[in-house]
């Protein structure tokens, strides 16, 4: 009998060792999403910018117009960006909590 | 030394004009007949003998798709794997285009914004498609969302349109730079070898060898991404922020 439990403890003991260590690579791919994430923010700014003058331009094609679209809708374009950016940060910080 | 951007040109291998289009068989369209009929060749291959317990060969495939399936599943939901054959064809056409890239005398297709560009559109076009179907009129709340004052409708909704079309851009960009930045570091430093010849030149030649591997591990980290990103920006459009 206690030969036994002493069997069912070393058992159990090897289990939880496992899920510790599974846990930590858990972890370690969490790591690696943060620096893609990191890589993206930049890329979303620029990005957001190109767009909103892209559609300036052919808004001003469109109507004919010296740079109202274009000055306009860069400006947009960024605020575009910093609101893609705002939004995937607060997106990673709820899967943190969860 | 050779010129480094020589690599990224187009050659023609088959000119075809129709009505003034040029829609002649090119190397980078011979690259990527070359990446699909690759995948399908390996699928084929390994998955010949299907067992219940795998070999070796049959869990390359098995392996992929369950690493699709789990980022389909954690990234969109359980409602999200509908549209695996989708996101699967995405990751492996973009991985093997990577990977295919690096082999001598090939194409990389992915260094290209044009060629990157309309996987992209594609890919928003599908999202688009697919938030409509889904949510209906309730889509249109994308670029109006809940709880915002009709006031602010003059700013909120281009700046939202704009969001929304920047996200092809992006990950288009964020590849084709990974990409060409990766081919013109290789191909430069392989210069080097040629220039120094034998007084010096192992040295350049080890770290050539040294940017291999590490190109091996952008291309797929690269692809991973493209893959996760277009997950996310699916799941944005199945369900509202």
């Amino acid at each position: 009998m206690e030969q036994e439990k002493k069997k069912l403890k070393a058992i159990s003991d090897r289990i939880e060792k496992m899920k510790d260590k599974h846990q930590k690579e858990s972890l370690d791919d969490a790591s690696v999403s943060d620096i893609s994430l990191a890589f993206q923010i930049p890329i979303e700014l620029i990005s957001g910018v190109l767009v909103g003058a892209g559609i300036g331009y052919i808004l001003d094609k469109l109507f004919d117009l010296e740079s109202l679209f274009l000055i306009t809708f860069i400006i947009l374009g960024g605020i575009a960006g910093i609101v893609n950016v705002a939004r995937m940060a607060q997106k990673t910080e709820d899967e943190k909590e969860e | 030394m050779s010129d480094v951007m020589e690599q990224f040109e187009i050659k023609e291998i088959f000119p075809l004009k129709i009505s003034g289009h040029d829609i002649g068989f090119t190397n980078s369209s011979l690259c990527m007949v070359l990446a699909a009929v690759s995948v399908i060749t390996i699928f084929a291959l390994c998955l010949r003998k299907r067992q219940l317990i795998p070999t070796v060969a049959q869990c390359v495939p098995e392996s992929l798709y369950e690493f699709i399936y789990n980022m389909i599943a954690d990234n969109i939901g359980k409602a999200g794997l509908k549209y695996f054959p989708f996101i699967f064809t995405l990751f492996l056409f973009v991985v093997t285009g990577n990977l295919l890239g690096l082999f001598p005398y090939s194409f990389t297709f992915t260094s290209h914004l044009a060629a990157v560009g309309t996987l992209s559109l594609l890919a928003l076009a599908v999202n688009i498609f697919i938030g409509i179907k889904n949510r209906k009129w309730e889509y249109l709340r994308t670029f109006f969302p809940k709880g915002v004052p009709w006031v602010m409708a003059p700013l909120i909704v281009p700046i939202e349109i704009i969001s929304l079309l920047s996200k092809p851009f992006s990950l288009t960009i964020r590849l084709v730079a990974n990409m060409t930045v990766g081919h013109i570091m290789l191909k430069s430093i392989a210069g080097f070898v040629v220039a120094l010849g034998l007084l010096g030149g192992e040295i350049p030649l080890v770290f050539a060898g040294l940017i291999i591997a590490f190109e091996i591990f952008i291309g797929i980290l690269q692809a991973y991404i493209y893959t996760i990103l277009s997950c996310i920006y699916l799941g944005d459009a199945l369900h509202s922020h």
